[in-house]
């Protein structure tokens, strides 16, 4: 054999771009966005999905005067899905990320992605944060993500853009799959994270996604489109083992995994109380009897013993009444000394026999009968270290739907937005993946609950479910809230809140670090502030 | 802990509880340690590499410092040298003026005219020095 040898150099990063019609506006400053890169190492495939203009056709034509530019036209419009997959079989990158014709990437946009690839060699999925534009290419709003959420992906497509992927992974997936037009993206996701050895949030934004008239033109039928995301749900769910059905939720595309487990464990609530009385829908009422009759009359869940821990303080008549509800499913243990949150809940827990146990607080009232089926669905997983549900304020504003740790504290994610406000991006009606849970009601494996010593008795009052969280996810566990398991807390009722020094030290001792920055939201609070003031109207 | 309703525990059951809290303190206390001794390492390492960080602030000024320094001694090293260079031409100039006088001297001795002058005043000197003598 003889001739030169001619070296192939492998690019960094391939761009796929579908084109169907671009108005030469978009596509020229998609171009110029891609050219504009300071890391030069990247390929760009367009195909022209038989478009049929030959306008586009000359500045495709023009485009690929630079040898970085690959451009190949379908004979006839077939679809995002056969043109994404022409566009990755002409892909030759190491990376594979996918743009949209009429969006732009940031110029630092590879650079910042072979940077984090470099920091976390092991990446095989990445995802940016991104901002959306209107046909002006004025800015519209953020969306800062969260860090790699698995349940939240099961409620959500949430990745969006900029999506790049390890081209060895989506070969060993199978690519881009026929039969899921308008979802494909969602399904590739699904398939490819189930993979991944690691999944990396790059948290910048990297990536402008234009809104406009025109930019659904490959979703000629919604419907259509929820119902491949459906079926690219349903499949995940068959290939990782969950037993359960999908259901869109909202009409943006929001779904809801209804987790049917092959068994349904004892559920041990464990009830720290002291025998408080406060106003619910203006009667005056035992708050422990309350919470713990309407539990009884409420919930569908098939077995359930109930745990009280009651000071010296509780009325002999309220556990009598307690006894009649509950009969020999019930346990009564009183505690001696000051109130003690953490050492009653642990005396509770370890008195108790469920499987699965749920903290919680005497001064709540439960909303949805199947609450126990849905954080057990969650609980039962063994990835899973902990569950929280969504709890509302008297005036059906939200008081808990997760912890938020950032700045050297820990509060209660938007506490006192409107019960149905969906949240920026929809979070708040997708079960997702937290940094904590507030004790007032959480469920957990009681393995877990002895894995990571129950709550601490440092913090006898305040922070035990923030420390309990921390040592959770410590372990290597998710913690996850859903929306689905709605409960009334009437917070303050049962007792005053008052912090400690020494409770905050404890907890800025053993965590300082990881109350810094949350992980799981990102979201600008005047922003929020913002959409709750315009929700409410 | 007493029962005070419902399925009363079993004695061995309150000393497993009572065990079991044992337990769970033991096993909080190890985890608060270990992170307690985190955020100490994650701190001291902060430290160091704040330190290190100075450090190597400080070896920028202090080289920054040599440089600046060598560059002076060198300014003035040459300086110096041309002062030096400046006094030997002086020098050789001077010995040159003083070269050239002597040669004057020498070469106007050697003249007719120093001769003449000498022999005219031969007279006048010899009776100074008798003068002087008589003095």
């Amino acid at each position: 054999m003889t001739g030169a040898v001619t070296t192939i150099t492998q690019p960094f990063l391939t761009l796929l771009v579908p084109a169907y019609r671009t108005p030469l506006l978009y596509l020229a400053a998609m171009l110029d966005s891609v050219r504009q890169q300071t890391d030069r190492d990247w390929q760009l495939v367009v195909v022209d999905d038989g478009s049929d203009d030959p306008a586009l056709t000359a500045a495709l034509a023009e485009a690929a005067a630079d040898p970085r530019v690959v451009v190949h036209a379908l004979p006839a419009n077939r679809g995002i899905v056969a043109a994404t997959r022409a566009a990755l079989d002409l892909a030759t990158g190491v990376f594979v990320g996918l743009l949209d014709h009429d969006d732009l990437l940031d110029a630092g946009a590879v650079a910042a992605v072979r940077a984090a690839v470099a920091a976390a060699p092991d990446t095989d999925v990445l995802y940016t944060d991104e901002a959306q534009i209107d046909a002006d290419g004025e800015p519209r709003g953020q969306f800062r993500k969260p860090d790699f959420s698995p349940e939240r992906l099961r409620g959500q497509m949430y990745l969006g853009h900029l999506v790049v992927y390890r081209r060895s992974l989506l070969d060993a997936v199978g690519g881009i799959r026929d039969g899921f037009d308008g979802s494909q993206d969602y399904d590739l996701a699904l398939r490819a994270t189930e993979r991944a050895r690691r999944v990396t949030h790059l948290p910048t934004v990297l990536y402008q996604w234009r809104i406009h008239g025109a930019s659904v033109s490959h979703r000629r039928d919604n419907d259509a489109v929820f119902a491949s995301a459906r079926r690219a749900l349903s499949d995940h769910l068959d290939r990782v083992g969950i037993r359960g059905t999908v259901e869109q939720v909202h009409p943006v595309g929001v779904y809801r995994i209804h987790r049917r487990p092959d068994r349904y464990p004892l559920v041990s609530l464990v009830v720290p109380t002291r025998g408080s009385r406060g106003f619910v829908g203006g009667a005056d009422r035992a708050m422990v009897l309350h919470a713990l009759s309407g539990v009884a009359s409420a919930s569908t869940y098939p077995a359930i013993e109930v745990v009280v821990v009651a000071d010296r303080s509780t009325p002999a008549a309220t556990v009598a009444a307690l006894l009649d509800i509950w009969g020999d499913r019930l346990r009564v243990l009183t505690h001696d000394g000051p109130f003690n949150f953490s050492a009653q809940v642990n005396r509770g827990v370890l008195a108790s026999t469920g499987e699965l146990v749920v903290l919680l607080n005497d001064d709540i009232e439960v909303v949805t009968g199947d609450w126990l089926e849905t954080m057990a669905g969650l609980a039962l997983e063994s990835d899973i270290g902990m569950v929280g549900a969504k709890l509302l304020y008297a005036d059906d504003t939200v008081q808990h739907l997760g912890h938020l740790y950032e700045r050297n504290d820990a509060s209660h994610l938007v506490a006192g937005a409107p019960a149905d406000w969906p949240g920026p991006q929809a979070d708040l009606l997708v079960e997702r993946e937290v940094s904590g849970v507030t004790a007032a009601c959480a469920m957990l494996r009681r393995e877990v609950f002895d894995e990571v010593g129950g709550l601490s008795p440092e913090l006898p009052i305040n922070f035990n479910d923030v420390d309990i969280s921390m040592k959770i996810t410590q372990a290597g566990y998710r913690i996850v809230v859903t929306p689905h398991a709605v409960l009334y807390h009437f917070e303050s009722k049962s007792r005053a809140r008052v912090v400690t020094a020494s409770e905050v030290n404890v907890l800025r001792r053993r965590w300082n670090r990881r109350l810094q920055v949350d992980p799981y939201w990102r979201h600008d609070p005047d922003a929020v502030r913002a959409e709750i003031a315009r929700f409410r109207g | 802990m007493t029962p005070a309703g419902g399925r009363p525990p079993s004695p061995a059951a309150e000393l497993s509880v009572a065990e079991g809290m044992r337990r769970l303190a033991l096993v909080d206390e190890l985890i608060g340690t270990r992170s307690e001794l985190a955020e100490v390492r994650v701190g001291f390492e902060h430290s160091i590499a704040q330190t290190a960080a100075e450090m190597d602030r400080l070896r920028r000024v202090v080289a920054a410092l040599e440089l600046e320094l060598a560059d002076a001694r060198t300014r003035i090293q040459a300086a110096e040298s041309a002062e030096g260079v400046q006094r030997e031409r002086a020098e050789r100039a001077e010995q040159a003026v003083l070269t050239r006088s002597d040669e004057l001297v020498a070469e106007f001795r050697s003249s007719s005219t120093w001769r003449i002058g000498r022999s005219v005043t031969a007279p006048v000197r010899a009776a100074r020095r008798l003068l002087r003598r008589a003095r």
